[in-house]
C-alpha cells in the first residue's frame, strides 16, 4: 500500500500515517476537484494502469482506489 | 524532479514554511483550466529562488480580461507574463475563427503595451495528426495555428518586451501521445500531461533566470574524456579518440556544440589536470581539434584542485563562479568542484560520449532575451583580451599599461543607444553596477519618454573592439538629476574607462543647467568592484540606509568654455 499511499500523501499534504482505507474527499479538506484529477493521472502514471471516466469518478475514499488498481493489475 | 515535486515546492512557499525567496508576479493566461499548470510553474520557480504571485485569467475568460485594459489581471503589475493557447483539432474553439484569432493577437499587442513588462508568448502546438494525413498543411487547423505563430512573430519584432516560444520543441522532445490527455481534454479541459506542463513551465523558467541576471556564462570543460577520449599523457597528442569513427567523431561533435555555444555567446574556459605543454601540443598537432587555443577564455592547465582552477578562471574572466557550468566525465572531480563551490552548476556527465553535446543543450540554462553583435563576438573579444594581458605585463605602471591601450571611448546618447544593449548590460552586469536595477528594453524606453537621460559607451582600443559595454541612465526632477542606473561589463574593468564616462555625463548635465547628481550604491553579493567609485570620484555621502544603501551627492559646476575636463587624465580619447 506503500507507493499509492505516498501519491495521497503528496498531492493531498497529509501525512502517510494518516492515510486509512476510509480517507476520503469528506475527511481530507485537501481532496477538493483539482487535486482528484491529479491523483487519478498520477496513479494512472505510477502503476501503468489506465481507469474509465466511470471507473476514476467512483471513487469514494482510499480503500476503493487501493481495489481499483489492484483490480487493473496494479501492485500497490 | 516530477510534477508533484513541483507542486508540493509550491505549496511550501505559499504556506510560509519556505522563506527567503525573492518575490515574483506572474501573470498566467490560457484558455484551458491551467490550475495544474499554475501549480507546476509556481514550483519551477520556488525552485529557482522565487516566490511566485501568479494572477491568472478566470477559466474562459482570456477574452474578457484581455479586451480589458483595466481588468485586475492587467493591472496586477506582473514582472512577467506567460501566454499559452491550445488550438486544437480535436476540440473546436473560438481560434477556429480567423476573426477571434485577429482580434487575439491585437489584444496581446495592446496587452504587452500596458503592462510594458516582459511577456512569453508560447505557439500553440502545430496539429500534425488529422484526416489530412501528410496533406496537413491542408487542414484549416493547422492553416490557422500556422497563422497564430506568423502574426505573433511579427507583433514580437514590433514589440521589445514579448518573447516568441515555440512549443513545438517540448513536443518534439516528448512527443505527442506523452502530452496530450483526451480524457483531461473532454472531462476536465485540462488538454496536457503533467509532463507537458513541466517542460513549458521550465522553459518559461529560463526567461526569468535571463530576466534577472542569472544565465550560466562561461563553460568550462576538462580535457581527457571530456573533449577528447583516452588520456592525452598516456596516449600522447595524436592517439587520443578524436576524429573519423566511434568514439573520436562522439567528442568531435561534442567540440562542435561547444563551438557553436561560444558563437552564441557562451564563453570557454578549461580546468584540466595535465602537463601544459602537452595540451598546447595537442592544439598545435591534432588536426582533428575543432577548438584552437584561441576559443578558450582561459586555460587552467595544471595539477591543483579543479575548484581553485575554477576560482581562478571566474576571477580572470571578471564573472561570479555562480556564472559557470562544470564539465567534466569524473564524478570524483565534479563532487569535489560541487562540494567547495555549490554555486557551480555540475551536469552528470557520467555517460557515454555520444550523449554529451544532447546533455550540454538539455541545460536550459544560457537563456537570453536577445542576441546582440557583442554575444557573437565574444569569442575574438577573448582572443583580444589575452593579447592584452600580454601587453599588460610588459607595461611597468597601470597607468602606462592604460595609455598603450589607446583606448576610444564612444558615447552614444538617448535615442542613438541600441536599446536592447543596454537592456541586456542591466540584465547581466553584476559586478561594477552601482544599483543593480534590471531592466527590459521597454523600461528603458519608458524612461527615456518620461524625459530621462541614457548614456552608453562603446570602446575600443589597439587590440579590438569592446563593443558597448557601459551604461548610465540619468532621471530629471525639475532641479536635480538622479543617477538610476550606473554599469559597466565586467570586461572593460580596470580602464579608467568609467571615470571618463562618468565626467561626460556631468558634463552633459551642466550643460543643461542641472547643479546637483543624486546617486546611490545598492550593495549586494557582488557589486564590491563598484562600491567605492562615487567618493572616489568626489561625490559626498550623504546617508546611509538600515539595509546598507548608500546615497551620495555631488555638486556640479557649471559648465566651462572648454567641455574638457582640466583634471581629466588624457589616458582616453572621449568620441
Amino acid at each position: 500500500m506503500n507507493k499509492l499511499a505516498k501519491i495521497f500523501s503528496a498531492v493531498l499534504d497529509i501525512p502517510e500515517g494518516d492515510i486509512t482505507d476510509a480517507l476520503s474527499p469528506e475527511t481530507a479538506s485537501n481532496w477538493d476537484s483539482l487535486n482528484a484529477i491529479i491523483l487519478l493521472t498520477e496513479i494512472e502514471k505510477q502503476f501503468n494502469v489506465q481507469f474509465t471516466y466511470d471507473e476514476a469518478m467512483g471513487i469514494k475514499n482510499f480503500g476503493e482506489a487501493v481495489a481499483l488498481v489492484r483490480s487493473k493489475g496494479g501492485t500497490v | 524532479m516530477k510534477a508533484l515535486d513541483y507542486i508540493a515546492l509550491y505549496r511550501e512557499a505559499t504556506n510560509g514554511t519556505r522563506k527567503g525567496l525573492r518575490p515574483l508576479a506572474v501573470n498566467l493566461i490560457t484558455n484551458f483550466t491551467d490550475d495544474i499548470l499554475a501549480k507546476i510553474l509556481g514550483g519551477v520557480c520556488v525552485e529557482a529562488g522565487f516566490h511566485p504571485v501568479i494572477t491568472r485569467a478566470p477559466y474562459k475568460q482570456y477574452h474578457l480580461v484581455l479586451s480589458d485594459a483595466g481588468h485586475p489581471v492587467q493591472t496586477a503589475k506582473p514582472d512577467i507574463s506567460f501566454f499559452f493557447f491550445d488550438i486544437t483539432a480535436h476540440l473546436h474553439s473560438e481560434f477556429h475563427s480567423r476573426e477571434h484569432l485577429d482580434e487575439t493577437v491585437e489584444h496581446v499587442r495592446r496587452y504587452c503595451k500596458g503592462v510594458g513588462k516582459p511577456v512569453v508568448f508560447s505557439l500553440p502546438l502545430l496539429p500534425y495528426t488529422g484526416p489530412y494525413g501528410h496533406l496537413h498543411h491542408e487542414d484549416p487547423v493547422f492553416v490557422m495555428v500556422e497563422e497564430c505563430g506568423r502574426q505573433l512573430r511579427q507583433l514580437a519584432a514590433e514589440l521589445p518586451n514579448l518573447s516568441i516560444f515555440d512549443t513545438n520543441k517540448i513536443a518534439h522532445a516528448l512527443g505527442e501521445t506523452a502530452i496530450r490527455d483526451m480524457r483531461g481534454l473532454y472531462a476536465f479541459d485540462i488538454p496536457f500531461t503533467s509532463d507537458f506542463f513541466t517542460a513549458l513551465a521550465l522553459e518559461w523558467l529560463a526567461v526569468v533566470v535571463a530576466l534577472t541576471g542569472r544565465s550560466r556564462k562561461c563553460i568550462v570543460v576538462d580535457l581527457d574524456n571530456t573533449l577528447w577520449g583516452g588520456v592525452l599523457g598516456e596516449a600522447g597528442p595524436l592517439g587520443i579518440a578524436l576524429g573519423p569513427g566511434y568514439p573520436g567523431l562522439a567528442y568531435q561533435n561534442f567540440q562542435r556544440a561547444l563551438l557553436s555555444f561560444l558563437k552564441r555567446g557562451v564563453v570557454l574556459a578549461i580546468a584540466s589536470k595535465n602537463n601544459l605543454a602537452d595540451v598546447k601540443e595537442v592544439f598545435e598537432a591534432n588536426p582533428h581539434m575543432i577548438l584552437k587555443e584561441e576559443h578558450f577564455a582561459s586555460m587552467q592547465v595544471n595539477w591543483k584542485d579543479k575548484s581553485e582552477s575554477l576560482k581562478t578562471i571566474a576571477r580572470e574572466l571578471n564573472i561570479g563562479t555562480d556564472s559557470l557550468v562544470f564539465v567534466d566525465d569524473s564524478p570524483l572531480e565534479r563532487g569535489l568542484v560541487a562540494q567547495a563551490l555549490p554555486e557551480v552548476l555540475v551536469p552528470d556527465f557520467s555517460i557515454q560520449p555520444e550523449q554529451y553535446s544532447q546533455k550540454l543543450f538539455s541545460l536550459n540554462v544560457f537563456h537570453q532575451m536577445s542576441l546582440t553583435e557583442e554575444d557573437k563576438r565574444k569569442g575574438a573579444m577573448y582572443a583580444e583580451e589575452n593579447r592584452r594581458r600580454a601587453e599588460e605585463r610588459t607595461a611597468a605602471t597601470k597607468e602606462e599599461y592604460i595609455a598603450k591601450l589607446e583606448i576610444k571611448l564612444k558615447i552614444s546618447q538617448n535615442g542613438d543607444m541600441d536599446l536592447p544593449r543596454v537592456a541586456q548590460l542591466t540584465q547581466k552586469t553584476n559586478q561594477f553596477n552601482l544599483t543593480t536595477r534590471r531592466y527590459s528594453t521597454s523600461d528603458v524606453q519608458a524612461l527615456l519618454a518620461e524625459g530621462g537621460l541614457g548614456f552608453s559607451g562603446d570602446v575600443t582600443d589597439r587590440f579590438g573592439h569592446y563593443g558597448t559595454v557601459i551604461v548610465a541612465l540619468v532621471r530629471l526632477k525639475s532641479e536635480a538629476a538622479i543617477l538610476d542606473t550606473f554599469l559597466m561589463s565586467c570586461r572593460a574593468m580596470g580602464r579608467t574607462v568609467e571615470q571618463a564616462f562618468l565626467r561626460h555625463i556631468v558634463g552633459e548635465l551642466a550643460r543643461r543647467g542641472f547643479r546637483t547628481l543624486h546617486a546611490a550604491f545598492i550593495p549586494t553579493a557582488k557589486n564590491e568592484p563598484a562600491s567605492g567609485f562615487l567618493a572616489e570620484m568626489g561625490f559626498d555621502l550623504t546617508r546611509r540606509c538600515d539595509n546598507g544603501t548608500e546615497e551620495y551627492l555631488f555638486g556640479i559646476s557649471p559648465p566651462v568654455t572648454e567641455e574638457r575636463d582640466a583634471e581629466g587624465t588624457p589616458l582616453i580619447t572621449v568620441i
